[in-house]
């Protein structure tokens, strides 16, 4: 059975192209496809500007994180961003062990990765 | 009250001692000689079997603390076992569990006692398809065990990330045909070893040597196969792989962070 992660996704009020991501589950090998399709295809829709909240995000690995800097990439070549909002410590640590916390925007509340963003204009 | 002694006939090292009825004050003298005794005859690790016990007083409470902190000082132990509910429930209220483990019967005080005293490590072999959807719940079960043998919740995540790296690995890299991976876990106090062995194709599995000798950093790179074990390297303590026409075993040793 493949490991459950569900993707609320919603409307960021105030920013323009963008879209609230909240992650529940566990992101592994089993479960990156479909992920991968959900994100990939807001981001070619033209939602650019994602904020991505972790609060129920159990577990990642390294198939997980290989995804999450590749959102962070193509948002960026479209002049968007993915930030990472509320990561807990255990994955915060996996993150920061693979070096990838210099890679990624990563911020202590979805509160603080909203106020970052570009405004609507 | 009434205490008899007998040397365990699971393990002479470990003292079974029976006490029954109300233990007072007026007790203490005589319980604390027969300690002396038992600490005189090198026997340093005491079983405790309260069954039979019907009210302990706070004086004989403090006596049986200083009778353990004796026993601890020489590198032993006492465990109570067999009280019943309200007895316990009252030795908690003084405070008794910060001292004292509790067990309901003694052959999970004998698992205690070879856990946390003797190093013998506890094995369990999984042998899973080798499909990626298997994996999930294999690696929370492993993590699992590590909680419950007291691993703190950091290492038990650690290990969830080394079995699901290292299985995913087997699989995704492995032989077509094979038809299982076989997992075993080593674990003791100290600390947690994992096997996986898989039939591996020669020239991945000299790939796989290859990427574990190497030195690559986590992110270089789009290889999940290096990122994963590039991971795997960074959290655990030994990494070993051996090849041979059978297949493949990659042996992974993690310390406990507080041993």
């Amino acid at each position: 059975m493949d490991t459950q992660i569900e993707l609320q996704i919603s409307e960021l009020e105030n920013v323009s192209h963008g879209k609230l991501i909240k992650f529940m589950g566990d992101l592994d090998a089993t479960n990156v496809e479909s992920t991968l399709d959900q994100v990939t295809k807001l981001i070619k829709e033209g939602f650019v500007q994602i904020v991505a909240d972790f609060r129920n995000l159990r577990y990642v690995n390294s198939t997980g994180l290989g995804i999450l800097l590749h959102f962070s990439k193509t948002a960026k070549e479209k002049n968007g961003c993915f930030k990472i909002a509320n990561v807990n410590d255990n994955v915060y640590e996996i993150i920061e062990i693979i070096g990838a916390n210099t890679l990624l925007d990563i911020y202590d509340s979805v509160e603080e990765a909203i106020a970052s963003l570009a405004p609507r204009r | 009250m009434r205490i008899s002694q007998q040397i365990s006939g699971q393990d002479e090292r470990i003292m079974l001692l029976h006490f029954e009825g109300d233990l007072n004050a007026t007790d203490c003298d005589a319980t604390s000689k027969i300690f002396q005794e038992i600490i005189d005859s090198q026997k340093f690790f005491i079983i405790a079997l309260m069954e039979n016990v019907t009210f302990v007083s706070s004086p004989f409470l403090g006596e049986l603390m200083g009778c353990k902190l004796r026993l601890v000082e020489r590198g032993g132990n006492m465990v109570i076992v067999g009280l019943n509910y309200d007895l316990r429930e009252r030795l908690i209220q003084m405070g008794a569990d910060k001292i004292f483990q509790f067990y309901p019967d003694t052959h999970t005080a004998y698992n205690h006692y070879h856990w946390e005293y003797t190093q013998t490590a506890q094995t369990v072999q999984i042998t899973l398809p080798p499909k990626l959807r298997s994996v999930p719940a294999v690696r929370r079960f492993i993590s699992g065990i590590a909680r419950q043998k007291g691993y703190s919740s950091r290492d038990a995540f650690r290990i969830e990330t080394i079995v699901d790296e290292i299985a995913n690995n087997a699989i995704e890299h492995g032989d077509n045909s094979q038809p299982a991976i076989n997992v075993e876990l080593r674990i003791d106090r100290k600390k947690f070893e994992l096997l996986v062995r898989n039939k591996t194709l020669m020239d991945k599995a000299n790939q796989l040597q290859y990427v574990i000798d190497s030195n690559q950093e986590p992110t270089q790179g789009s290889d999940q196969r290096g990122r994963g074990l590039a991971l795997v390297k960074l959290i655990s303590n030994s990494i070993n792989v051996s090849i041979d026409k059978a297949g493949t075993e990659v042996k992974i040793t993690k310390m406990r962070e507080d041993s």
